[in-house]
């Protein structure tokens, strides 16, 4: 028996952002980022491990609103060509870096290398569709791959019971669609969780959910193992909270392994560096600088000033992530052996979740860390055992009951990222669709026209209302973070929720604008309205 | 005199519900919230609309429908002290409220009731026709709040009524498991705690012990002595609470640190109780739980992480015997 149990669980989501009225759009350069940074070096690490024989078990949330995306041929094509413009830039920086800055020439090499491997494991290997390529991981045994909200909305502050369902619902229908099966557990969106959530969950089959670490502290009655074992509600479906340790030393700003020294500075882009005439064929057609991806400089020092960065050197970054894993391992070791004396001989679960755009984006050299972590755990050690909430739940331990506290994983502990004195003008708005939603539902979603206009309108109202709930926009709004953008954003979905709703209401389709609508927002082709039905 | 309706709906009609009030309204806050109008989102024009095309010209405008003239009362929780209301009426209630009372309802002024449903006591603010504000509250509390008519010794004319939401407790339970199997004794609960990495409430639940009553006795006796208040005036708080004030004093903070860190209602109590400072505090600590000496440190760890997230690391006030104890109810009693 080991000492103990490890669970990666990474949630991969962005919100759904295509724009296929404009030929170029910069946000869409998230997803873009996301899969050249984050998705394929996850990807390929999981499909070696497997292959190595590692037996990593590995939770991940691939969120519908990124699931929908990565599977969209307009995005696909367009990331191809992004990718492609990427890489000639990052080959012409190969030329340039040998001849004007030699200090670069290993950063610079090492970008047109991984970006070859990417275009060839994006075309090749995985046909541009990587939601094909994460369910044959784990259709393999390799990943647990889980649902999210329809399209991260926060659930608490969501105000009718069939809003709420609909996030759920709809979750579920999309996961059997992409991947072939139901979903085992959730990542709530935001962990945010409050008393009765568990109860939609139950009901559209899901065993557990991913909590934020006090759901469970402060859960009645008190938990026996704290967050190192899971609780299970009183209507039956598990919670698996997060591990604060766990959290510390990869999140903190403070301590966290991505602050280290030799690892590569994120705001310190070529894209704003060099020259604009230079750059200009790899800019969009606006000509705006912003960041390519390809950065030169290491971190430096906590209080070094940008322009005296050091340059970055990718093997003593690698090296330092090597390092960073074994530390890691063995301070799992530490803490499993610590807990399992505190729980008198059970073996405690860890339950580590992090937000997946981390490893790769913000932290470049995350996905090496998780490959050494995997290779550590599986070669180096046999006191820690990594697995996921799934195999928690087949082994049969016993699990405490307990009603879990209401909480997110966000500033605070609760609700303030998504309500407060900046965005909570957006709550009047969603609620009356919310309201409206339902009532038309129930109005319209009984005839029996299941192609006809009446429910293509009520379709794309379910969409638009869907779309408008994304805890992103409150997010973006609250942090200061493209702000205009998520406010426009959350004004467009409600504007064309209202726009459908009327033509509903009053039988005056105008059908260009509804097409219009429909190719815009194409979201859930699969969606069914009649979810908004009222609860019986 | 119209019939009091207990069960109408928000958004139903505008009858008027005239409701008894028994006694004068309670505000735990002595600073009555003013009630804001929603903002208004800005609106952004894109430079070139003429060259669009009707329907994407109609897109790229993306401008809020108006809301709807209709009865809203919605609350929303925040955080565990704080919540939100937001409200408007469909129609005007003052002329109901004229045509149900006549030249009686002079007087009365539109207002904002907000119930505590856990402690049957109630704040009211005056209220515009729509608009929103946040109340400072209590944390495990059911809440609802009414809009309605108010006028002193009359009966309260409710229009509409929210939902109701209740605050999370910001502590861990005071209950432990009743199978033998998942019970678990205070002071192993508190190195749970610990090695959770949630210390000030390890410490807590360690002082506290297992008998919540004796717990309880003794924290309101040790904030009873300093304010020089009867121990039945705390006997109503949270006992871990009032042990958080007695060693935050204890440690050197100071009454403004306590503000949103513990609820308003005793926050209130203590600001009258100028008498408190850090060696009384202290004296009280060591009398009633044997403390010798309390350090606190503030760990600003915040959201501050990688990327763009905002992950919650509790905020630790951090309490040191000195000399070194380690945390244990056995300790301190």
């Amino acid at each position: 028996m080991p000492v103990g149990y490890f669970s990666l669980v990474l949630h991969a989501h962005l919100p759904f952002v295509r724009h296929p009225e404009y030929p170029e759009f910069l946000e869409e350069d998230w997803l873009y980022e996301a899969i050249t940074e984050v998705y394929l070096p996850l990807l390929f690490i999981f499909q070696n491990l497997h292959e190595a024989g590692a037996a990593p078990r590995i939770a991940i949330n691939i969120s519908p609103t990124l699931s929908e995306m990565l599977a969209d041929p307009l995005l696909q094509e367009r990331y191809t060509r992004h990718l492609e413009n990427l890489l000639e830039l990052a080959e012409k920086e190969v030329v340039r870096t040998r001849n004007e800055a030699q200090e670069f020439i290993e950063a610079a090499a090492m970008y047109a290398r991984d970006l070859r491997m990417s275009l060839d494991l994006w075309n090749d290997r995985y046909g541009r569709n990587l939601i094909t390529a994460f369910r044959r991981l784990q259709d393999e045994g390799v990943l647990e791959i889980i649902t999210c909200g329809a399209t991260h909305g926060f659930l608490p502050l969501i105000s009718t019971q069939e809003s709420r369902r609909a996030q759920i619902e709809v979750a579920v229908a999309n996961y059997k669609k992409h991947f072939g099966r139901q979903p085992r557990g959730i990542w709530l969106p935001e962990c945010a969780y409050e008393p009765g959530i568990e109860d939609l969950l139950k009901a559209a089959g899901i065993e557990y959910f991913i909590s934020d670490t006090h759901a469970i502290l402060y859960g009645d009655p008190r938990p026996k193992f704290g967050v190192h074992a899971p609780v299970i509600c009183p209507n039956g479906t598990a919670v698996f909270a997060r591990d604060l340790e766990t959290s510390r030393q990869v999140w903190s700003a403070e301590v966290g392994y991505p602050g280290n020294d030799v690892y590569r500075e994120f705001y310190r882009d070529i894209g704003w560096d060099l020259p604009h005439e230079y750059l200009k064929p790899h800019l969009h057609k606006d000509g705006t600088r912003r960041h390519l991806g390809l950065k030169y400089h290491r971190i430096t020092g906590r209080d070094v000033p940008q322009q005296d960065k050091l340059p970055y050197l990718p093997e003593l970054a690698r090296e330092m992530a090597a390092e960073n894993a074994s530390h890691f391992v063995a301070e799992r070791i530490k803490q499993a052996h610590a807990l399992r004396e505190t729980f008198g001989g059970h073996p405690p679960f860890v339950v580590s979740p992090y937000d997946a755009e981390l490893f790769g984006h913000w932290w470049f050299e995350g996905p090496q860390f998780i490959d050494f972590l995997f290779r550590k755990l599986h070669w180096d050690q046999n006191e820690i055992i990594a697995a996921t909430p799934g195999d928690f739940l087949d082994s049969g331990i016993p699990i405490q009951i307990q009603q879990p506290t209401a909480s997110s994983w966000g500033e605070n502990g609760y609700y303030k990222v998504w309500l407060n004195e900046q965005n909570s003008w957006m709550y009047p708005y969603q609620h009356d669709a919310e309201r409206r939603m339902t009532a038309l539902a129930d109005r319209f979603a009984s005839q029996n026209d299941a192609a006809g206009e009446s429910s293509r309108l009520l379709k794309q109202m379910a969409r638009e209302l869907l779309l408008a709930q994304s805890s992103d926009w409150a997010f973006q709004i609250y942090q200061g973070t493209t702000v205009e953008y998520s406010s426009r954003r959350f004004r467009s979905h409600i504007h064309r929720f209202d726009l459908l709703a009327k033509m509903l209401e009053s039988g005056a389709v105008h059908p260009e604008l509804l097409e219009e609508i429909e190719s815009r927002d194409n979201i859930f082709a699969e969606i069914d309205p009649k979810i908004y039905r009222p609860s019986a | 005199m119209a019939e009091i309706n207990q069960d109408k709906d928000p958004n139903a009609g505008e009858a008027l519900e005239f409701i008894p009030i028994g006694h004068q309204p309670v505000s735990s806050s002595t600073v009555v919230a003013k009630a804001t109008p929603v903002a208004e989102p800005l609106v952004f024009e894109p430079d070139h609309l003429a060259d669009l095309s009707p329907i994407d010209r109609e897109l790229a405008v993306p401008v809020l429908p108006p809301l709807e003239k209709a009865d809203r009362a919605r609350l929303l929780m925040q955080s565990p002290n704080r919540i939100h209301f937001y409200w408007s009426v469909g129609s005007n209630p003052f002329q109901s409220l004229t045509k149900a009372l006549g030249s009686d309802s002079h007087g009365y002024q539109l207002v904002i009731r907000l119930i505590d449903r856990t402690r049957d006591t109630e704040q009211i603010i005056p209220a515009e026709y729509e608009g929103s504000t946040w109340f400072t509250v209590e944390s495990a509390t059911k809440y609802q709040a009414e809009l309605g008519f108010y006028a002193t010794n009359r009966p309260f004319v409710r229009v509409i009524f929210s939902n109701e939401v209740e605050t999370p407790r910001k502590t861990p339970s005071p209950h432990t498991a009743e199978s033998a199997e998942w019970r678990i004794p205070s002071h192993q609960f508190a190195r749970i705690l610990d090695v959770s990495g949630f210390r000030q409430d390890a410490f807590d639940v360690a002082i506290a012990g297992d008998d919540a009553e004796a717990a309880s006795g003794t924290a309101a006796r040790a904030v009873a002595d300093l304010t020089g208040q009867p121990p039945e005036r705390f006997s109503g708080f949270d006992s871990e609470e009032l042990r958080f004030s007695l060693f935050s004093i204890a440690s050197g903070a100071t009454f403004e640190d306590l503000r949103y860190q513990i609820s308003p209602s005793l926050f209130a109590i203590l600001q009258q109780n100028t008498g408190w400072n850090k060696d009384a505090a202290l004296a009280a600590a060591r009398r009633e739980y044997g403390v010798d000496e309390v350090e606190n440190e503030i760990e600003e760890t915040g959201s501050a992480v990688f990327g763009l997230s905002s992950i919650h690391f509790p905020r630790r006030l951090r309490f040191r015997q000195v000399p070194g104890r380690s945390i244990s109810s056995h300790t301190f009693r």
